[in-house]
């Protein structure tokens, strides 16, 4: 009997033993609503100009369920959610302010409201908190992208991404001109935001490049003073060979032919769609890009020259074969003037670079204050979504088609009132607010091609 | 191991046929099969069987995770051997399976505990592997007094798809548990630890971009990570991996006396489940979520004999507990609550007489419920039934040593308890998932089983062998709460059916 209880000890004690302390801390706390205000301020160049931060509209989006709150903040620009569902959200803040008000804190003479942009992007909202949102203004252009068709149509049945364009828009009341203006595609962190490995210390907070960190920066406002080109194209001409009317577009087109027609490719052989109602005819475009001249290019077989339509000049192609934009919304792309050649700009490598070779690929350093517009794109998959692509001071925001890849759908900037048969497109300089999805892109530059 | 069970002892007489044809015995083979102080104390010293089956199941009154229809062939085989002081338990299975129109899970194993798996609602044609093998080795370490044992339990199971989005799942898992157990008389006393380690891969691509694009306009090719309970996001092509660990530990106990016999365990474990990707480009990771589940559960298996009536009583109980750490949406808080409880009783009365013809009449009654809830999106289900039922059974002895066992076992399955809550209409997992669920959980349901086994030495020379033949038929009487939210509503019936090849050592 005494065996029998030794026995028994001995077999608690080894029952305890197996007892094992789980490595990760318990957190067994359970999800409960959270309480999450907003604090808002404007950037240091307006502060002093004591503009009212009251009923400044902020909202939040959860990234998974993609449920949004509103408020509106109070006097002292606080602005509070109650009992929301913990998760990962957006937020963004847009304050009006009028022109009248602003010509007299300012001493400008706008004659349209000006509008501030805050935004934060994917915060972990699980427990009560504040946050803290600096609203600024953007260059409200006179010449603004309009249309970017980047999805392509079906990989299977359509012209995959042969028939990319992107429509640029006269939201002026003064005739401008599109010579020597510049088109570029910019480049930033195209990795999923949830598969970045921050501890390797060449990304920002929000997961953007710190491009302070690059091979040979030598300027201290690497990552907001400054975008970074993969691919720079002009328009030419002498300064007004190309008008662009009040109200009235240019379409730049990756290859201007009618796409929904069979045609040659560059080797030769015939290149055609299954459903021809999927794509567009590009053959009407204003320019195109053309790479198969270019030195040391392998030329894509559907970069076809069209000796209709002029071809941008190629400040810098990087690796394109084409004028590609990417399908899934990992790109942003720009406009501007110069009359300083970019060429003569910085060019530096990406910050993971650790030594610059024969084959480094480098990028033309263009400053902020030039841009015209600039818009920032990024997936339709929530959990494929890439860090913030463009600085706030270009676009504030992000935008996407709803269907995706190679759904024939493009993005298009709404329109926000109508002077005088002329259409003013919304610019806010937040593409999440400014712009909608097309469900079938359209160059046609006609009413179907406009939004509200 | 097996394979030497199975051939070194063919040429011996052992009651094998025997101990296989009778249900009693083979439950008591069963038990010492998986129990080690039952291993010790069993009168089975040397038999094993293999087999071959094909099994069949359609029908439309199921789950929304379940396939419409599936086939299965398999090859399994078990037996017991004692070799000096060693006496040893194992298995061996092999599972090759084909399911039609299986949707709302791409999992590659069936976990219905955890929150964390990828779905779509294309319904496809699934092709699996599963090879998963054990044993079970005690060692007499004092002659009739200490022993030592371990256990061991391997699994690898993968699964696939050829539709988008294709799912491509690898699965492994490793238990062992190592015992030690103390004789006195005819008792046993055991005491193990349970430890195991497992890993899985799952993959999900696409070949057509239209569908890749997760767009609404092929809603259905939509990859959804599932991330809770009505908690999912879309997802695309991607992967995520997974490793389960688990430990705990053990108590079991056996008597073998010559009329009664007694063996029962109690076994907890703890299930650590991580679920997580790879960064790009980096030995590091990024955690999606944990699952925490605890499992206890206990068995027992009992029978005495009297005169020619042998009673058998076999009850077993299971209560899982569970919680999650959602790291992908809420930084390591809560949000998924899993319980399960099932108990399973079955008591047997077998009429031993000496003439050719036996007759066995049981009882048996199941009760189960699953609930699991969904803080963050305020959704939660309870789904549970019971089902008591009848068996008889007919032991027929042939002049020519052949051997027939004919059962049947009605049964009627009865919800308890059934609910769902959910707060929103536009949910896609309670809208294609749970209110299917619901529908089928809370139907009212008879059930219909039929076993024929037939072992005869005059198939293959000096082996007993034979055909089994299975058959479970379950109608619903009365379909359940319908909401009709989604492109699927469970059906009326269900049928399961199984032929095997057995041989007998």
């Amino acid at each position: 009997m005494k065996k029998t209880i030794y026995f028994l000890f001995a077999m608690l004690i080894l029952a305890i033993a197996a007892c094992k302390k789980d490595n990760v801390p318990d957190t067994n706390n359970d999800v409960k609503p959270v309480t999450i205000s907003v604090k808002l301020s404007y950037e240091a160049e307006n502060t002093a100009l004591a503009l009212s931060l009251e009923k400044t509209e902020v909202k939040i989006t959860n990234l998974t369920t993609t449920q949004s709150y509103t408020a509106t903040s109070n006097t002292d620009g606080v602005a509070t959610f109650t009992a929301i569902s913990p998760g990962n959200y957006d937020v963004s803040a847009v304050q009006t302010i009028a022109a009248e008000d602003y010509n007299t804190k300012a001493g400008t003479n706008v004659t349209d409201a000006v509008i501030f942009n805050g935004t934060l992007s994917r915060q972990a909202l699980t427990q009560d908190g504040q946050l803290a949102v600096t609203l600024k203004t953007g260059r409200i252009g006179d010449l603004v992208i309009k249309q970017i068709y980047y999805s392509g149509s079906s990989a299977a049945n359509g012209a995959v991404f042969r028939d990319q364009f992107v429509e640029i828009y006269n939201n002026s009341n003064q005739t401008l001109y599109a010579d020597s203006l510049y088109f570029g595609q910019v480049i930033n962190t195209a990795t999923a935001l949830n598969k970045i490995d921050f501890s390797k210390g060449f990304y920002q907070s929000g997961g953007q490049y710190d491009w302070s960190k690059s091979i040979g920066m030598n300027t201290t406002n690497a990552n907001t003073g400054y975008v970074y080109t993969s691919a720079l194209f002009m328009i030419p001409g002498t300064g007004t060979q190309h008008p662009i009317l009040p109200g009235t577009s240019i379409i730049i087109a990756a290859t201007a032919l009618n796409h929904k027609s069979p045609y040659t490719g560059a080797d030769g052989k015939a290149i055609s769609v299954k459903d021809p109602t999927l794509t567009i005819d590009l053959s009407a475009a204003d320019f195109e890009v053309y790479l198969g001249d270019q030195n040391g290019i392998n030329p894509l077989a559907s970069d076809v020259d069209n000796p209709a339509v002029p071809n941008l000049t190629v400040i810098d192609r990087g690796a394109n074969r084409d004028l590609v934009l990417d399908a899934l919304g990992r790109d942003g792309l720009i406009i501007f003037k110069s009359k300083v050649d970019p060429k003569t700009w910085g060019k530096f490598p990406t910050p993971e670079v650790t030594q610059i070779i024969s084959t480094t690929k480098t990028y033309i350093q263009v400053p902020v204050n030039l841009i015209i517009d600039g818009v920032g794109l990024n997936t339709t998959v929530v959990a494929n979504r890439i860090p913030k692509y463009m600085v706030d001071a270009i676009d504030a925001g992000e935008t996407y088609t709803t269907g995706g890849s190679y759904s024939s759908q493009s993005v298009v900037r709404k329109t926000n009132k109508t002077v005088s048969g002329r259409i003013v497109l919304k610019d806010s300089n937040n593409s999440a607010n400014d712009f909608g999805t097309l469900t079938k892109s359209d160059p046609s530059k006609s009413a179907t091609s406009f939004i509200n | 191991m097996l394979t030497v069970s199975a051939g070194a002892f063919a040429q011996q007489q052992n009651p094998a046929d025997t101990v296989y044809l009778f249900s009693q015995n083979a439950r008591q083979l069963q038990e010492a099969q998986q129990n080690a102080a039952a291993l010790i104390t069993t009168q089975y010293n040397d038999v094993s069987t293999l087999s071959l089956a094909y099994n069949l199941q359609n029908g439309h009154f199921r789950t929304s995770q379940t396939a419409e229809k599936g086939r299965e062939a398999s090859f399994k085989s078990s037996g017991i051997s004692t070799l000096g002081r060693f006496k040893v338990a194992g298995y061996f299975n092999f599972v090759r399976t084909w399911q039609d129109s299986l949707a709302w899970t791409m999992q590659g194993y069936t976990d219905e505990a955890t929150p964390y798996y990828f779905a779509a609602g294309k319904a496809g044609k699934y092709d699996r592997l599963n090879y998963n093998f054990g044993g079970l080795v005690s060692y007499s370490l004092i002659k009739d007094k200490l022993y030592l044992a371990a256990g061991v339990t391997y699994l690898y199971n993968t699964a696939s798809r050829s539709v988008d989005p294709r799912p491509s799942v690898q699965t492994f898992q490793l238990n062992i548990t190592p015992q030690i157990l103390y004789k006195t008389g005819k008792q046993v006393f055991g005491a193990a630890l349970n430890l195991g380690y497992g890993k899985e891969q799952n993959n999900v691509a696409y070949r057509n971009l239209d569908y890749a694009g997760q767009s609404q306009t092929y809603a259905d090719r939509i990859n959804y990570l599932v991330i809770g309970y009505g908690l999912t996001t879309p997802y695309g092509a991607g992967s995520f991996r997974r490793k389960n660990d688990v430990s705990g530990f053990g108590l079991n106990y056996a008597y073998n006396g010559s009329n009664a016999y007694l063996s029962t365990a109690l076994n907890y474990t703890h299930n650590y489940q991580d679920n997580f990707i790879s960064l790009d480009a980096s030995k590091e990771r990024n955690r999606y979520g944990i699952l925490r589940l605890n499992n206890y559960s206990g068995k027992i298996l009992t029978g005495v004999k009297r005169g020619n009536y042998h009673h058998q009583l076999q009850a077993s109980a299971l209560w899982q507990k569970g919680y999650d750490n959602n790291y992908y949406e809420v930084a390591g808080l809560s949000n998924y609550k899993y319980s399960h409880q099932n108990v399973n009783v079955s008591y047997s009365v077998l009429k031993a007489s000496a003439s050719a013809q036996k007759t066995e009449l049981g009882l048996n009654f199941i009760y189960d419920n699953v609930s699991k809830r969904d803080i963050g999106s305020s959704i939660s289900s309870t789904f549970g039934y019971v089902q008591p039922g009848l068996n008889g059974t007919i032991y027929s002895s042939f002049k020519n040593n052949s051997r027939l066992a004919l059962s049947l076992s009605p049964g009627v399955r009865l919800p308890v308890g059934n609910e769902v809550k959910v707060p929103v209409t536009t949910n896609v997992f309670a809208n294609n998932i749970i209110y299917p669920d619901l529908t089928y959980w809370s139907s009212t349901a008879g059930v219909l089983g039929f076993n024929a086994r037939y072992i005869t030495p005059h198939i293959l020379k000096n082996v007993n062998s034979g055909i089994s033949f299975n058959a479970n038929y379950i109608n619903a009487l009365s379909l359940g709460t319908n909401y009709q939210t989604g492109k699927f509503i469970p059906g009326k019936q269900r049928i399961d059916l199984t032929l095997s090849f057995d041989m007998y050592f």
